[in-house]
């Protein structure tokens, strides 16, 4: 075990996951990733490029990742909302790259070091256009070293951004870390082309598996990419069939995604009041459950490791049983949105909000579970309201 | 299964500079090597430039759910504006073991300490006197909690200084250690502790000593980052 910050296991995992290309522009709270990352990539034979702002970064990070590199970049809102064309970019043009965001409080510079989980709609819907993001959140750091493996597989096997969203908390919050690296064969590579190099090649064409098979550049292919709708040869294309179904392939193929990141679940099973909580919160949430437990409320904890695409099917079904949602989130209330539109009609949802900076605390999260569990019970019957609680 | 959430909660407070993160840092990373589970949480603002700032520390046997708490179980003071930020409304409890600089928090520097439940010590005097530079007094201090945890050996908690330490200041912060240790110890031998010390019950955590200390506490206000 080793005692490391969350920021810190960050890019221990990148460097084990394979990653050997880092562009960005320091940021606080993510800062301290590029600081490792400056330190490890030398050493182990990557690249480190701090570039003149986050728009530059990232598409350093997409150059990187076009010429073989595993490649990465790290910031924060601010930086965030500056990198949204890019990511646009990088899923149509199927590129893949890990993209760190660690929140602090916004809009605008906001709040630099206080913790937020306010970005997480921002990374679904801030770039233009039908785009479906991967976005995992952690909530140990030790899970930001796995999860980061994982964000490397999924971007590499699916050929996608993926996004990792960190709160300030876990970004900067020091615990053991078990530094085990896996073995070569559980980290995913992008698939390569078997075939030749020649002028019937088509770069982006795919089959089964949804993902085409891109050749790095530089290795005697010679291709196209464009963040214009494209054939499979990579070629702009005004064919409007052609764009439909380059949409839906891309949608179905960020979705496989659903089925490779489990959530945590804890007490679900005779659960009446379920916890819905990621991140941060989502620690916060899993002592609450212990709580009121042992007050002898039936209370369980859902906590989602994969925020985007949402796991529909699983959300639904862990909550059919539960007579009362809590959604709790340190922001004015944005993932709850995704939990109502799957669960709305079926139970009762209160969300429990705060933003502004600090932590949602134990004590919240108990009273406001009571008293959402009283008001059900007295209200039986109406089964599709949602009660919010707002703090600060 | 429920998770096992007995667990000491460490406050170290003090001024921006007087090294209060790195304390915790090494108090956490020798609880790591002595088996234990450990988290730490801190302050990043401004405050941690100049102001009251503070690191919260949890440590425990089994993992730990939650890394922040409201009310700590052992709180070290190391300046007047620390104090009045996060030790003032904890005077009396006798479930807080308060720990303040004799010489920097004045409310520490009476005769009457005990009565008010404070373990006042002169850390910093001592790291100016004994080791010849006050820098070290963070390590003197961070060696004075770990006595009294009772969980955590003076050879880790040694190395972890050391691991930590800038080259210059290696042999300073060793011997810092070994300096609140005994501290500590000569206080223990002659005092009988103010308060109850939940911490130095942390060898029988596994059961349950110490509960829970966030989930029933919010009046102490705030949250663990921002008060």
């Amino acid at each position: 075990m080793k005692l490391m910050q969350g920021n810190e296991a960050c890019a221990a995992g990148a460097i084990a996951a394979g990653c050997r290309f880092f562009g960005g522009y320091p940021i606080s709270p993510s800062s301290e990733v590029a600081e490792e990352m400056a330190k490890l990539l030398p050493k182990n034979g990557g690249v480190f490029l701090q570039a003149e702002d986050e728009m530059a970064s990232l598409g350093a990070v997409i150059g990187a990742a076009l010429g073989g590199s595993k490649a990465m970049t790290a910031t924060s809102g601010p930086g965030f909302s500056l990198m949204q064309e890019h990511i646009g970019y990088g899923y149509l043009a199927e590129i893949p790259c890990v993209i760190v965001d660690v929140m602090r409080g916004g809009p605008s510079t906001g709040l630099p070091t206080a913790p937020s989980q306010g970005d997480v709609m921002q990374a679904q819907w801030g770039t233009h256009g039908d785009r479906v993001a991967i976005a995992l959140a952690p909530s140990s750091v030790q899970e930001v070293y796995d999860l980061m493996i994982q964000a490397f597989s999924l971007s590499e096997s699916l050929r996608t951004p993926v996004i990792v969203l960190m709160d300030e908390v876990v970004a900067h919050m020091r615990e053991g870390v078990d530094l085990t690296v896996p073995d070569k064969a559980s980290i995913a590579r992008r698939p390569l082309p078997t075939e030749p190099p020649g002028v019937s090649f088509e770069p982006y064409r795919s089959g089964d598996d949804l993902v085409p098979h891109v050749p790095d550049f530089g290795v005697g292919y010679r291709f196209h990419v464009t963040g214009l709708m494209h054939d499979e040869r990579g070629f702009p294309t005004s064919n409007t069939d052609v764009a439909a179904a380059l949409l839906a392939r891309l949608e179905k193929k960020v979705h496989l995604a659903k089925d490779l990141v489990a959530p945590e679940s804890y007490l679900m099973d005779d659960a009446d009041i379920a916890i819905v909580a990621y991140g941060i919160t989502g620690r916060t949430a899993k002592a609450a459950v212990d709580v009121l437990r042992s007050k002898g409320k039936k209370a369980g904890l859902l906590r989602p490791r994969l925020l985007w695409p949402v796991q529909d099917e699983m959300l639904k079904s862990a909550l059919a049983n539960a007579e009362v949602v809590v959604v709790a989130e340190m922001n004015r209330g944005q993932w709850v949105r995704e939990v109502e539109r799957i669960v709305a009609g079926d139970t009762w949802i209160y969300p429990l909000l705060k933003a502004g900076g600090s932590m949602i605390t134990t004590d919240e999260v108990v009273s406001h579970a009571l008293s959402a569990s009283d008001r059900s019970s007295a209200a039986d019957g109406a089964r599709s309201s949602r009660q919010d609680l707002r703090i600060g | 299964m429920t998770a096992d959430f007995s667990r000491v909660a460490i406050r170290l407070t003090g001024s921006g500079g007087q090294g209060i993160a790195l304390a915790a840092t090494v108090l956490a990373e020798s609880a790591l090597s002595n088996g234990l589970h450990a988290t730490l949480i801190q302050e990043h603002g401004p405050e941690a430039r100049g102001g009251a700032t503070r690191a919260d520390l949890s440590v425990s046997w089994s993992p730990i759910p939650n890394p922040q708490f409201q009310l700590p179980d052992l709180c070290l003071v190391l300046s007047d504006k620390a104090w009045d930020r996060f030790a003032k409304n904890l005077v009396g409890r006798d479930d807080v073991g308060l720990v303040a600089d004799r010489e920097r928090v004045t409310m520490a520097s009476t005769a009457d300490n005990q009565a008010g439940g404070i373990v006042a010590m002169s850390f910093e005097e001592a790291a100016k006197g004994r080791i010849g530079s006050k820098l070290v007094t963070n390590m003197i201090c961070a060696a004075a909690l770990a006595r009294l945890l009772e969980a955590i050996s003076l050879d880790s908690l040694s190395d972890a200084a050391e691991r930590r330490s800038p080259l210059a200041f290696r042999e300073k912060n060793r011997a810092a250690v070994k300096l609140g240790w005994q501290m500590m110890d000569e206080y223990l031998e002659t005092h009988t502790l103010p308060w109850r010390v939940p911490g130095r019950e942390i060898g029988k955590l596994a059961s349950g000593v110490s509960g829970d200390r966030g989930a029933n506490t919010l009046e102490a206000g705030g949250s663990a980052l921002t008060a």
